[in-house]
């Protein structure tokens, strides 16, 4: 399997170059609005969430810029389908995995300049206004949130994928259901993993685990399956 | 590898059948002439071959084993086809080297030489090339890969008469260098029929003959004279066909020359290729779906 070569042609087009490109400029732009004063949209949990959508956007237009043509160019030098398929599944990882993970920072660094780290309270034994700082790498590692986003754009990215490789519209529409599913299921407080292990009697974890492998698990072998078999565009 | 079999190869799109039950063997070492009108199913049979398609139905062998198209299977086969599918803004010398990245085998001096052969910029993007040029730099591509068994699938579109003149040429001398099986689909019948060695018709989806050359041309023979007198001759034999034009006539004959007391007035002569390809295929103008 030429799998090294294939994930290394993928992961070097020129659209990859942009991420670095993306971020720093979004770092540039909050910092722009922080010196010039203007810090009412830079609450963190607001920062977060347009993080988050402006990623799966930079996800979604990446994939439409390589998918199609990475697929094309490759099957013409002779790589199987199988190879594509895993060189691509590692890439939707790699590729989530770095974006959600500068995603949680871009937002730390937003929180660091609103303040948002140091919390005021009111002593209770002395009845004086005291500063605490939270604990930033909390923010960074928080368990559902950052786990959710990481798999909802891998399967983004995948489901990215799908749409340019022309698979059917079902394929895609399952997708869709399964990721939206599986980023209301770990980001959301209510009707989150709480809320659904608490109604079957489950652990929360056994419950976020069982519902990992079910969803993600089929999302994967539909992806697999549908992929392998795709045409190419001509 | 020695030998890739289809066995029972069938692909529908949608209702229409593009190949219907296809057995062919491609052995190491000979150029086939993969013949058929448009629509026939040539492309999509080499697509299918090349794992770009998938088969409705039936089997792909290698070697008598049947095998998963996988990363070593296609690193033995090379196809190109009309569809572009390398990044039109890139640089030709920039697709070598790509191509050389998958695929060791691949000689780029080779590819560069003939660049310079054929009149190429190797600096050029794709999507600077007119048609014909594209069509070289596929065929260098192919030549240069290194494949033992290569696919081209129209090579000579919108070249002119030199540079199909240069490209047969450079054909057969790798292939004197080193044999390897390439198998070319194209329309220019005549034209391909100094350098193939084996012939597959390809009509609506099925194989109609799939035999070599000189034996096919042998299969028959052509008979031409006045219409009164092929129109004797004729009687009784298996006729392929009859192009008339005033009051003469010429038929296709299928078997073995036979005498008879008519063959003064009449003048024989070799079956062509191109001749048998009409024949069998029809001669309807339209395409054959």
């Amino acid at each position: 399997m030429k799998l090294k070569p294939t994930l290394r042609f993928i992961m070097g087009d020129i659209s990859i170059k942009i991420i670095p490109l993306y971020y720093l400029a979004s770092i540039c732009l909050y910092s722009a609005l922080y010196f010039t004063g203007d810090t009412s949209g830079l609450a963190a949990p607001d920062v977060f969430g347009s993080l988050l959508a402006s990623s799966f956007f930079l996800i979604f237009v990446l994939t439409a810029m390589t998918a199609n043509r990475s697929l094309r160019f490759l099957v013409q030098v002779g790589i199987s389908r199988d190879t594509i398929i895993v060189a691509n599944l590692l890439r939707a990882v790699i590729l989530s995995a770095a974006i959600s993970m500068a995603d949680r920072l871009l937002s730390l660094y937003m929180t660091f300049l609103t303040g948002g780290f140091s919390q005021k309270y009111i002593d209770p034994v002395t009845e004086f206004g005291v500063s605490d700082s939270c604990f930033p790498y909390y923010l960074l590692f928080e368990f559902s949130l950052g786990f959710g986003c990481i798999l909802f754009m891998i399967l983004l990215a995948l489901f990215c994928s799908m749409i340019w490789i022309r698979l059917k519209l079902l394929y895609k529409l399952l997708f869709l259901i399964l990721s939206l599913f599986i980023v209301i299921i770990y980001t959301d407080t209510y009707y989150g993993i709480d809320f659904i292990a608490e109604s079957v009697g489950y652990d929360p974890l056994m419950t976020a685990v069982v519902i990992f492998v079910f969803f993600f698990g089929s999302a994967l072998i539909s992806y697999i399956l549908s992929a392998r078999r795709v045409p190419v565009r001509d | 590898m020695k030998k890739i079999t289809l066995s029972g190869i069938s692909k529908s799109f949608g209702g229409s059948r593009a190949l219907e039950n296809v057995d062919l063997t491609f052995e190491s070492g000979k150029i086939y002439g993969l013949l058929g009108r448009n629509g026939a199913g040539k492309t999509t049979l080499l697509k299918i071959l090349y794992g770009i398609l998938y088969p409705s139905s039936g089997r792909v062998l290698s070697d008598d084993k049947e095998i998963r198209i996988n990363d070593n299977f296609l690193g033995n086969l090379f196809y190109v086809g009309e569809p572009d599918y390398f990044p039109v803004e890139t640089s030709l010398r920039k697709l070598f080297s790509e191509t050389k990245y998958f695929r060791p085998e691949f000689d780029t001096e080779y590819a560069l030489s003939l660049t310079s052969l054929f009149g190429l910029d190797s600096s050029k993007s794709l999507r600077s090339l007119s048609t014909g040029q594209r069509t070289l730099f596929k065929d260098i591509l192919a030549l240069s890969s290194g494949a033992s068994f290569i696919f081209l699938d129209e090579p000579i579109l919108g070249l002119d008469a030199n540079r199909r003149d240069i490209l047969y040429r450079t054909i057969l001398g790798k292939y004197n260098e080193s044999p390897f099986t390439i198998v070319i689909s194209t329309h220019l019948i005549e034209e391909i029929s100094s350098i193939v060695e084996h012939v597959i018709i390809l009509h609506e989806g099925r194989v109609v003959r799939d035999e070599p050359l000189d034996s096919l041309l042998a299969s028959g023979y052509s008979v031409s004279g006045k219409k009164d007198a092929v129109r004797k001759y004729i009687s009784g034999k298996s006729v392929m066909g009859i192009d008339a034009l005033g009051g003469f006539e010429c038929a296709y004959i299928l078997g073995a020359r036979q005498e008879n007391g008519h063959q003064d007035e009449l003048e024989f002569g070799r079956l062509s290729l191109q001749k048998i390809f009409v024949q069998m295929t029809g001669s309807k103008g339209g395409d054959d779906k």
